[in-house]
């Protein structure tokens, strides 16, 4: 454990649905800070790698550390508040609750136990300086009034990724951040992601292959529920095994 | 928060002149009598007591969004607990013989109802809440109520059986003359107090940091458990917190029918608090008040002539939950402030 | 012995009453993700649909007229009232027809008053019948059991060999890919609550000559039959069976251990049920998480 923060490790990491291998043996070392993609055709097991890492599924098999400490059974809301957040791949937010609810409730989210009965909610100053810092940082100051379900596709998974970065995370799992957005958001999202990399590690799921190549420092490729190779962009364009399985039905 | 505090308090306040031609004894206030109703008296105390038990049931529904289907479980064992509290019991389970004199002091009843409910509530809460949600649970509740009901039933040593427990004197009041509760005026004034305290109570908790998180889970479980909240700790506290006020309506109605019988359990009550709160309004904070005045005053209405009353009451409320599912508020505000509806009623 | 022997057949005889009732509401609950508060209703109305028509068209075409009627009925209901709340959270289909069930009390109590009717046999089914040196009465213990019985196999062959009950099992596991696949699930929908108000509705009048029939035992049944479902499985065949005959059997010997405990016995049984298997003894891991 360094005082950068902690790596997020996988061993032996397996999932089985009824029979078929969706995960399959992953170890897995995602290093503090810096963006790591993880890549892959459809069916090659990504989101529900995701899905063990955060918690959503138990692993049929195999561990998962964060720093020195497993966390293989720990709950979602425990691995949250250890600093491991997660934005889903369809979005996730409160819908009838209005833009600045949705950001606060997450902020508030750390002081969780410390929130008691009676206290008013807004009235926590730590938590309102972050909600309108955060509401800066994805853009959506002008709208913090309207109910969340109001929003453009494109806002709406702004909005969820400002509900991830309200929770103060070291390690932030984005699945498809980009899924679905016009090039004006999708740039927008990108520079966001671009933003907030200071001091955390990101780890993305994502098949825009050019924003990929951009803006990863390490690319993990999975096929059918195994690694197939882990490398810098470049060492990955150049990747025999990656190309065959990329190009392979073409050739 | 004081407008809207206010404004209930003021309504509770003239709750007695809203009845049917109803005319409330002013005495207390200006030192007037005039004609006395009690009968309408007595009906605008009973609007309280279900205010107050719907209020707490929508803390759940409304908030949480979780029907119990069951809330009248708590109402009951509130009452019996107030009850056997006030009369004292005397009764045999297997080599265990069970005897408490009783004691007119409503304070302790009070602690005792909600002592009860409490730790009822959380073992069944636990039991529930990890283990099922959405109409599982209102299912789920619904049976569970009817255990305490047939307890209720069938427990005739302690609880009277299906006669229930009879001639339970109001409480004498400190500083006041003996029998000062006796009065429908009297009993009807202590019961505003009471119920405005609790209201207060409730509001404070509903628009806590913890009462937002209840609205998050409502709107997304999922992405709540994500963000790092104990999800179902949240739910089994919203379900005892919000089993304590039907135990403290259950110790008012005690008190002001002196008896109790086994349908304060029944799935009547249950659903009639459903049905209030969804006639209110189940997205705004005072709705299910509004709820309880609406249902009353249908009732109250109807029974008159019609001997087949709860129909006209299913009636409308199959008719709110069809069209008008926001209820009485939800129309209110959308004659209002079209515009800014949706925020209103989900931060409500 | 004797004593238990009596016993353990009522309870096979209320446990088939049970089954029926709760089959009937699983199956709508499995398909449509709905509950139908007004299922004990429907099951009353049997009752009282058979008791009126019995006197006109004789006793056996009674049962099948009044479970036809308030199949017919229910399809109609469904039609008319649930299917405009499909968009809302399932809660609103709940309530509403707790709302309509209120309603058909007192529709009850208008027509047929507030006391129990009597609902008389023929003399082929009112006599015993001696097996073993015990005697049973011939149409609680016979006919209604052999009836239900049959009426059970049908329903399994409707629902494991034709077309009709494959969307059902399919619909069940996963009625979103099924309406993606193009199946008319409105149609679905309307036949299987028809079916599910069909089998209350024979239940009904199945029970009529044996119970007491009175306005309010819509209440009692919808409590009981949630109750089943909830310990044998939701959207489980098998589940409602040996739901329903557990808790038939059991409440029955209940009366012989401690008579004012026969109405907890279910409610003990589903509490057990629930900490140790949370999706009842039959039931599929995953729906309504």
């Amino acid at each position: 454990m360094t005082d950068a923060g902690d790596a997020l490790r996988t061993a032996d990491l397996s999932r089985t649905f009824s029979g078929f291998k969706a995960v399959s043996g992953v170890t897995l070392e995602i290093p503090f800070g810096g963006v790591r993609t993880i890549i892959g055709p459809n069916g090659a097991g990504k989101t529900t790698l995701f899905n063990l890492l955060s918690g959503l599924l138990p692993p049929s098999a195999g561990r998962i550390f964060y720093g020195d400490r497993d966390i293989t059974s720990l709950q979602p809301h425990r691995r949250a508040r250890l600093g491991i957040a997660r934005s889903f791949q369809i979005t996730n937010i409160f819908g009838r609750l209005s833009v600045y609810e949705n950001v606060r409730l997450a902020a508030q989210a750390v002081y969780d136990g410390k929130a008691g009965f009676f206290f008013p909610s807004r009235s926590m100053r730590g938590v309102a300086a972050k909600t309108e810092s955060i509401l800066g940082d994805i853009g959506l100051g002008a709208a913090a009034d309207a109910p969340a379900e109001t929003l453009s596709h494109g806002d709406q998974r702004r909005l969820e990724i400002g509900l991830v970065l309200a929770t103060d995370p070291r390690v932030l799992l984005l699945d498809e951040p980009l899924a679905g957005m016009s090039p004006t958001e999708t740039q927008a999202t990108v520079d966001l992601i671009g933003r907030i990399g200071d001091g955390r590690t990101i780890v993305l799921v994502e098949h825009d292959i050019d924003v990929v190549m951009r803006i990863s420092t390490t690319i993990t490729v999975m096929q059918t529920g195994q690694i197939l190779a882990v490398g810098t962009p470049q060492q990955i364009r150049e990747n025999e095994a990656v190309q065959r399985a990329y190009l392979g039905g073409l050739a | 928060m004081i407008a809207r505090l206010g404004s209930i308090a003021l309504g509770i306040a003239l709750l007695p002149l809203l009845m049917p031609d109803g005319s409330f004894d002013l005495y207390p206030f200006v030192g007037a009598r005039l004609p006395l109703h009690a009968g309408f008296v007595d009906l605008a105390t009973t609007i309280l007591i279900f205010g107050l038990f719907a209020l707490g049931f929508n803390i759940l529904f409304g908030h949480t969004g979780e029907l119990s289907f069951g809330h009248a479980m708590f109402f009951a064992l509130g009452a019996y607990a107030t009850a056997l509290y006030s009369k004292g019991f005397d009764a045999t389970v297997g080599p265990v013989h069970l005897q408490f004199l009783g004691s007119g002091n409503a304070f302790f009843a009070l602690l005792a109802a909600l002592a009860a409910v409490a730790v009822w509530a959380w073992l069944l809460g636990r039991l529930i809440v990890p283990r099922s949600s959405g109409i599982y649970y209102s299912m789920i509740t619904l049976a569970f109520a009817q255990v305490i009901y047939f307890i209720a039933f069938r427990w005739s040593d302690l609880t009277g059986g299906e006669d229930g427990l009879q001639a339970i004197a109001r409480p004498a009041v400190p500083g006041l003359p003996a029998g000062w509760l006796d009065d429908s005026n009297h009993f009807y004034i202590a019961a505003a107090l009471v119920t405005f305290v609790a209201v207060v109570l409730n509001y404070c908790i509903v628009f806590s940091n913890f009462g937002s998180v209840l609205r998050a889970i409502r709107e997304n479980k999922q992405r709540a458990r994500f963000l790092g909240y104990d999800v179902n700790k949240y739910r089994v506290n919203a379900f005892v917190l919000s089993a304590l006020f039907p135990a403290l309506a259950g110790w008012m109605w005690t008190y002001f029918q002196q008896a109790i019988n086994p349908d304060a359990g029944s799935i009547d009550y249950s659903g009639r608090v459903v049905m209030m709160s969804l006639l209110g309004g189940i997205n705004t904070f005072a709705g299910p008040m509004l709820g309880a005045f609406v249902y009353w005053d249908l009732q109250n209405r109807f029974a008159r002539f019609d001997r087949y009353w709860p129909e006209i009451i299913g009636l409308v409320f199959v008719f709110f939950v069809l069209v008008a599912p926001r209820g009485i508020a939800g129309l209110i505000a959308a004659l209002r402030r079209p515009s800014r509806r949706a925020v209103e009623q989900a931060e409500a | 012995m004797h004593q238990v022997a009596d016993q353990i057949v009522n309870g096979i005889t209320l446990g088939m009453l049970y089954i029926l009732v709760a089959l009937g509401l699983n199956i709508i609950l499995g398909l449509m993700g709905v509950i139908n508060f007004s299922h004990g209703a429907f099951f009353m109305l049997g009752a009282y649909v058979a008791y009126t028509l019995a006197p006109h068209v004789g006793f056996f075409p009674s049962l099948i007229f009044a479970a036809a009627i308030i199949g017919a009925f229910g399809m109609l209901f469904e039609v008319l009232l649930v299917r405009p709340l499909y968009r809302r959270p399932p809660e609103y289909t709940l309530l509403l027809t707790y709302g309509t069930a209120l309603i058909f009390e007192q529709v009850v109590r208008r027509i047929w008053g507030d006391d129990a009717v009597r609902y008389p046999l023929p003399d082929w089914l009112a006599g015993t019948f001696t097996f073993a040196g015990y005697a049973f009465p011939v149409y609680r213990d016979v006919f209604l059991v052999a009836v239900t019985i049959a009426i059970l196999a049908i329903v399994w062959l409707i629902i494991n060999k034709t077309n009709v009950g494959v969307i059902i099992r399919a619909g069940t596991r996963d009625a979103e890919m099924v309406r993606i696949l193009g199946i008319n699930m409105p149609l679905m929908f309307m036949l299987v609550f028809g079916l599910g108000s069909f089998l209350a509705g024979l239940a009904g009048a199945l029970a009529a000559p044996v119970y007491a029939i009175i306005p309010n035992l819509a209440d009692q049944w919808i409590v009981l039959t949630f109750v089943i479902v909830i310990v044998g499985g939701i959207g489980s065949f098998w589940g409602a069976i040996v739901g329903g005959l557990t808790i038939g059997i059991l409440s029955s010997l209940m009366e012989l251990v401690y008579p004012p405990a026969v109405e907890l016995t279910g409610f003990i049984i589903m509490g057990l049920v629930l900490l140790v298997r949370p999706r009842g003894l039959f039931g599929v891991e995953g729906l309504f998480e």
